[in-house]
């Protein structure tokens, strides 16, 4: 039950995305996620959906698992949706009851504010599905060097972060065994009110934070046996180099990025786009 | 055998001193997925009250699958299940009655304390089952006289302060002290040294002597299967390919070798001995009793 649960949502294929450089991948997916708040018009919007889609695409992962993504922030999509339709108030009214009005500009910009978390999440979770976490933790590690110069501790923060990635599965397997372990001794998480069912929780905690203590312990104790002594003369068995896949892709997202910037910029000044904006 | 060819007995009929009843038991792990897995596949099998029953296999086998089956841990899929009266392939059985009757001890069962004292541990369960206060307290002290620890001493302890055996103990007062008709035991004996395992298991086969306490236990540690089972199911690849007593399944030296499974050392010893024609009752299997009748088989060459 548990276990369904996919933590770093990894699709497992070879495509010219996965073999991308992490650091890239994840500077591109930065850079996009910043660019989608200079979209101010559908019509942009569905050129983002275009590029997005090539990029779907060319990282070959299931159409299904990409908005599998999005199936998690619904509640708050919907909620974003719902405020912004109620309170906006600008433009021509379309309906209204009593003190609830509705008006087309409350609906567009709705519509794009949809539009842009769905896009965001999209975005972020092709480069999930395409870097296993522990590139990821890499990447970060390598971008975030230059703080070394003002003795930020990059290495032991990218060991934080891989350990607490590599802990979760373990963590949650162990969460399952304790709750079929407590169940078979009749505990009920299913039925009270609300004060009981936290109630019913500490027997599940106390063992997992136990027992997340004495794994802890024991891999310091493994680490130390086999001298593990932090960032000093630290070599990589597998070293990130950017290709000439890196390359391509940089040039493509660049291009389309200066396009989205470019109409974002003109969007006032040229008359003949506003069929774009509009 | 088809399924449809299997006479099966229907539920009411099942005889009084059953205690498990599976037939065409079926269960998939993440169905219809890429990632299913069929876990245990087509299981017949029926054991009795007060049985002894070890359940041998490699890992992956279904044996765990199986024994999770036995309190509604993991619901029934496809096929029958009734364990003590209980029909587990209906929608919604009584699911605190069954699990009052099956006690489940886990593999490492000390993991799941989680209690300030020894004594709040061990009436966790008792408390869940709706057990009146003044009552819990006898028979929290009545499980844990019986897994061997002083109640008086430990009753106010933290039980992440006791050793490992100690804790593991506490963790079986824990189900013992429901009183329950079904002991199910998942590696009781992993990770004891073996004056602490052989305790483990002293207890488990006088609790199933005197209580006559059905005791169903997954092992990996052949020799103690050997020496403590009256019946031996062995799971491979979610199938029940044997259903033996010890002494007949350990005969088979070459099938038992195929499954990546040892032979205990005293199957070993008997099966050499009738090889050189010194043939063995099939019910000594202990050191104690081998020892003895290779005794009687002495003084009766010798007379």
């Amino acid at each position: 039950m548990l276990k369904d649960v996919t933590f770093g949502q990894y699709y497992e294929t070879d495509s010219f995305v996965h073999r991308m450089d992490a650091r890239v991948k994840l500077v591109l997916t930065l850079l996009f996620m910043v660019g989608i708040f200079f979209v101010q018009s559908f019509a942009v919007f569905g050129f983002v959906a275009v590029y997005l889609g090539i990029v779907i695409a060319v990282a070959r992962v299931p159409l299904r698992s990409v908005l599998r993504s999005v199936r998690g922030i619904v509640v708050f999509l919907m909620l974003t949706v719902i405020i912004n339709i109620f309170f906006n108030k600008d433009g021509t009214v379309l309906w209204s009851w009593r003190k609830i009005v509705i008006t087309d500009e409350g609906l567009k910009f709705a519509g794009k504010m949809f539009l842009r978390l769905t896009f965001l999440v999209i975005g972020s979770s092709v480069l999930t599905l395409t870097t296993t976490p522990v590139d990821l933790t890499h990447a970060v590690e390598s971008l975030l060097k230059p703080l070394r110069v003002i003795r930020f501790p990059v290495h032991e923060f990218a060991l934080i972060m891989s350990l607490t990635l590599s802990f979760i599965p373990s963590l949650i397997e162990e969460t399952d065994r304790i709750i079929r372990a407590q169940k078979a001794r009749g505990a009920d998480f299913d039925t009270g009110g609300l004060v009981k069912r936290a109630k019913a929780f500490v027997p599940i905690l106390i063992p997992l934070l136990v027992g997340g203590f004495r794994r802890a312990e024991e891999l310091a104790n493994a680490m130390n046996s086999r001298c593990y002594e932090g960032a000093k003369k630290r070599t990589r068995m597998r070293v990130m180099k950017p290709t000439w896949r890196d390359l391509i892709a940089s040039i493509f997202a660049v291009v389309f990025f200066a396009g989205v910037f470019t109409l974002f910029a003109m969007r006032d000044s040229w008359n003949v786009i506003t069929w774009l904006y509009y | 055998m088809s399924r449809a060819e299997k006479v099966a007995v229907p539920k009411t009929e099942l005889p009084q001193n059953v205690a498990i009843y599976a037939h065409g038991l079926d269960f998939t792990y993440n169905p219809k997925s890429p990632f299913a897995k069929q876990a245990l596949c087509n299981v017949d099998v029926t054991i009795e009250k007060g049985e002894f029953v070890a359940i041998v296999g490699h890992t992956g086998s279904g044996k765990t699958t199986f024994v999770q089956h036995l309190n509604a841990l993991i619901r029934v899929q496809k096929g029958e299940l009734t364990v003590l009266g209980h029909d587990l392939s209906v929608r919604k059985p009584d699911l605190k009655a069954l699990r009052r009757q099956v006690g489940m001890v886990f593999q490492y069962p000390e993991y799941q304390l989680f209690a300030d004292t020894v004594l709040d541990d061990v009436c966790f369960g008792l408390k869940n089952f709706g057990i009146e206060k003044d009552k819990r307290e006898q028979m929290a002290r009545d499980a844990l006289e019986l897994v061997g620890l002083d109640f008086d001493s430990v009753k106010a302890k933290s039980p992440f302060d006791l050793s490992g055996g100690e804790k593991r103990r506490v963790a079986l007062a824990g189900v013992l002290a429901m009183k329950p008709q079904i002991l199910v035991m998942d590696e009781p004996t992993a990770g004891l040294d073996p004056r602490g395992k052989e305790e483990i298991l002293s207890l488990v086969s006088q609790l199933n002597r005197e209580e006559n306490i059905t005791v169903i236990m997954v092992s990996h540690d052949m020799n103690e299967v050997f020496e403590n089972a009256k019946r031996v199911l062995v799971f491979r690849d979610g199938r029940l390919d044997y259903d033996l007593p010890p002494r007949e399944l350990f005969r088979k030296e070459e099938e038992i070798a195929s499954m990546n499974l040892e032979v205990p050392s005293m199957a070993m010893f008997l099966n050499e001995l009738e090889r050189s024609g010194f043939a063995i009752e099939d019910d000594c299997l202990t050191v104690e009793e081998v020892f003895q009748a290779v005794l009687r088989l002495k003084e009766a060459r010798d007379a």
